[in-house]
């Protein structure tokens, strides 16, 4: 008797088993745990640890460590180091989203034109991006535009005296940009897929009622990618508040501090100098800038994107 | 799919048992296990376990296992593994060592015992690598000093006297000029650390640059550093030495402008001459580079001190200290260790192992030898070692900032005298 009315038990129990796992919610998570065990592992856990960390003086290599409240923040108030690193990461954002937006724009609507090869001219435009911020593109720029380098002795040869980029704190930013703007082939494909969405019939009747191609282009295709380009100012704008690579491998900061972007200076409190507290405070600074930024575009966006729909 | 499913969490489990059982299994063959880690070049690498190899073979009873890497993973491993409380039994440590004095188990007691056997060196050098409050925070591994490599046949060919011991820094600033002025190349290379250089020049008028306290700096008046700063700049201005672009291009010592005839001094320790020496005369061989001290002040205190270069220290978290110091005693002490490592970390320390490794050196090698020699008889005894657990932060400020700004002529020397004054001072505060 017992026996059978336990394993009676047994199938309810296993039959309530199969039926949670039969649920779609629980399949879904269950597909999505690795990633949610990552998410938790080295991004949400880690980054709410260096909240708390930015009201301590952790020092890597030291042990222990106290809560000593907002000094971080304090300190950051009167570091000129602090400020000018904000400036100069200011100033890069502010040159060189710009320009890499406009190059892949107008890259973008050459290719989108039907004319032989273009599938291959795309692929090779794209190039760059595919070996986008890594070390050896970095070592290669830094090399081009150093004295003797490639770019140094083009200018020699035309009879100007060799540039010295990375001798002046206001030059040494040039290479950095262009590099940055040289890597124009993911908002390109962006731009690219929207260009080609735009209905055929606005062109046509355009162009039926006289307007030249320059006119289309400022009249009709510029307004109708107005969502693709607040898409891309604010993917393009974030990641120019994080340029860390270029400015580590090449410049290393320099000259006199001109390309120490902020992302470089809180790497080198953190891991040169081992002052994590401190680094973990600028971090959140960081993150609350450029959540503002990205805020502001985004606010004011609704004045000048248009959609095609409404 | 369900049966995969078992059977794959089956053999998981089953594979961390096995890995867990093996771990535990280790411990227990009455074989004592020490863990030791180093930074450095490949050939380092290399006869640095040949040495290991040997001291197992002599002492069954100890495993060593090692781990190495160049300087900057080397010192992210280190810092991983302090933040975790799990440092190697011996570690590498440089002058940064005070960075990691949390971690260190002073040596004193090792010593006195004669677990660890001093009788063959000096107190001197013994006190090199020792606090100012008496612990002996490691062994130095080898000691060298600060120079200047320099080119002979540049000078003559400029008409500039050679660099003789005693000379000022009012002449190296003077042969520079002259040099750059004739022979149209550098007078001088870099400075590798500026904020090292300076504080030779300052030590060299009895200033300490820091303080036994870690707050504090050694000294209140900027002053001090303003004509050091002001020989830098006209160096830069007169084009006798790179500006802050062409000085970027120089990462290594083999890729200094002394090793390509472009300039006819470069700043070095001891020990990168040899690697200095060999690239210049591989590109060609009817070069001769020499090696003199660090110009000083007038009537001054002796320019080049001897450093210890690195030496392991002894980790708090070891769980066997005793196996640890028998391993560094045979490091130190053994002729036949040092025969295989021939002084790649710097000159020993023990005069029984200096006396064998002489006769046998090169005549690149032979040069440092002399060199350190020079130190000796000009009475250079080694310098107390002063450091700051904030000099990284402080050194990367001087050159990476002031020197850049001084050098391009945005600043004065009296307003870089400031700033680095002001900002030595702050983030001294914050220790």
């Amino acid at each position: 008797m017992s026996a059978i009315s336990k394993s009676f038990i047994n199938d309810e129990k296993r039959e309530k088993i199969s039926r949670i796992m039969n649920t779609d919610t629980v399949a879904g998570y269950i597909f999505a745990l690795p990633f949610i065990l990552g998410f938790l592992g080295f991004m949400l856990i880690p980054m709410f640890m260096s909240l708390y960390y930015s009201f301590t003086n952790l020092t890597l290599g030291r042990i222990g460590y106290e809560w000593i409240g907002f000094a971080n923040y304090e300190r950051m108030w009167n570091d000129p180091r602090f400020w000018n690193s904000l400036g100069v990461t200011f100033r890069f954002v502010f040159l060189s989203v710009p320009v890499r937006m406009v190059f892949g724009l107008l890259i973008a609507y050459v290719l989108t034109r039907k004319f032989r090869g273009v599938h291959g001219y795309r692929a090779t435009y794209y190039l760059p991006t595919l070996i986008g911020g890594s070390i050896a593109v970095a070592l290669v720029w830094g090399q081009m535009f150093q004295r003797g380098g490639v770019i140094y002795n083009i200018i020699e040869m035309f009879g100007f005296e060799g540039i010295h980029w990375f001798g002046s704190p206001t030059l040494a930013m040039i290479p950095l940009i262009f590099m940055n703007v040289w890597q124009f082939g993911a908002a390109m494909i962006i731009f690219a897929a929207g260009i080609k969405d735009i209905p055929e019939t606005y062109i046509e009747a355009a162009a039926i009622d006289g307007a030249n191609k320059l006119q289309i282009f400022f009249k009709i295709i510029l307004p109708c990618l107005t969502p693709i380009i607040l898409y891309n100012l604010v993917m393009q704008t974030i990641a120019a508040f994080m340029t860390f690579t270029q400015a580590f491998i090449i410049t290393g900061g320099g000259p006199a501090e001109g390309t120490n972007f902020i992302a470089l200076y809180i790497y080198n409190h953190a891991f040169t100098w081992r002052n994590m507290g401190y680094a973990s405070a600028m971090s959140w600074i960081l993150l609350l800038i450029v959540a503002v930024v990205t805020g502001v575009i985004l606010k004011t966006s609704r004045r000048w994107t248009f959609y095609v729909n409404e | 799919m369900k049966k995969l499913l078992k059977f794959l969490l089956l053999a998981t489990l089953c594979a961390t048992l096995v890995l867990v059982l093996t771990a535990c299994e280790d411990a227990d063959d009455g074989i004592t296990e020490i863990s030791i880690a180093w930074w450095g070049s490949q050939h380092r690498h290399d006869i640095t376990s040949e040495v290991i190899a040997l001291f197992m073979e002599e002492n069954p009873d100890i495993r060593v296992i090692y781990e190495f890497g160049d300087g900057d993973s080397y010192f992210s491993m280190l810092d991983t593994r302090a933040a975790a409380g799990d440092v190697w039994d011996l570690f590498q440590l440089g002058s940064n060592y005070p960075v990691y004095i949390d971690h260190i188990v002073p040596l004193n007691p090792f010593v006195s015992d004669g677990s660890i056997d001093i009788s063959n060196t000096t107190q001197d050098f013994i006190d090199i690598t020792t606090t100012h409050n008496g612990d002996i925070v490691g062994i130095s591994n080898g000691v060298n000093a600060w120079g200047l490599a320099y080119d002979p046949a540049m000078f003559d060919a400029a008409g500039v006297p050679r660099p003789a011991p005693g000379w000022t820094w009012a002449e190296f600033e003077h042969a520079t000029l002259a040099i750059a002025e004739q022979l149209g190349h550098w007078g001088m290379g870099v400075f590798t650390n500026d904020a090292i250089t300076l504080t030779q020049f300052m030590a060299q008028k009895g200033i300490e640059f820091w303080d036994p306290d870690p707050r504090q700096l050694g000294f209140d008046d900027p002053s001090v550093m303003v004509p050091y700063f002001r020989m830098r700049q006209n160096m830069v201005l007169a084009g006798a030495m790179p500006d802050p672009g062409e000085a970027m291009g120089i990462t290594d010592i083999e890729g200094d402008p002394l090793v390509f005839g472009e300039s006819a001094m470069a700043y070095l320790a001891s020990n990168q001459f040899i690697a200095l020496a060999n690239a210049a005369e591989a590109l060609d061989p009817s070069r001769q580079l020499a090696m003199t001290v660090l110009p000083t002040q007038p009537g001054g205190q002796v320019a080049s001190d001897i450093v210890s270069s690195q030496m392991f220290s002894l980790s708090r978290s070891s769980e066997n200290p005793e196996a640890a110091v028998r391993f560094l005693n045979f490091w130190v002490n053994s002729v036949e260790a040092n025969e295989i490592l021939q002084g790649e970390r710097g000159i020993p320390i023990m005069e029984h192992v200096r006396a064998v490794l002489r006769p046998q050196a090169t005549p690149v090698i032979a040069e440092t030898y002399a060199f350190i020699d020079m130190i000796g008889d000009l009475g250079g005894g080694p310098a107390t070692v002063l450091g700051n657990p904030r000099q990284a932060e402080v050194e990367d400020f001087l050159n990476d900032n002031i020197i850049d700004r001084l050098v391009l002529g945005l600043i004065t020397p009296e307003e870089a005298a400031q700033e680095v004054f002001d900002f030595a001072l702050q983030t001294v505060g914050f220790n």
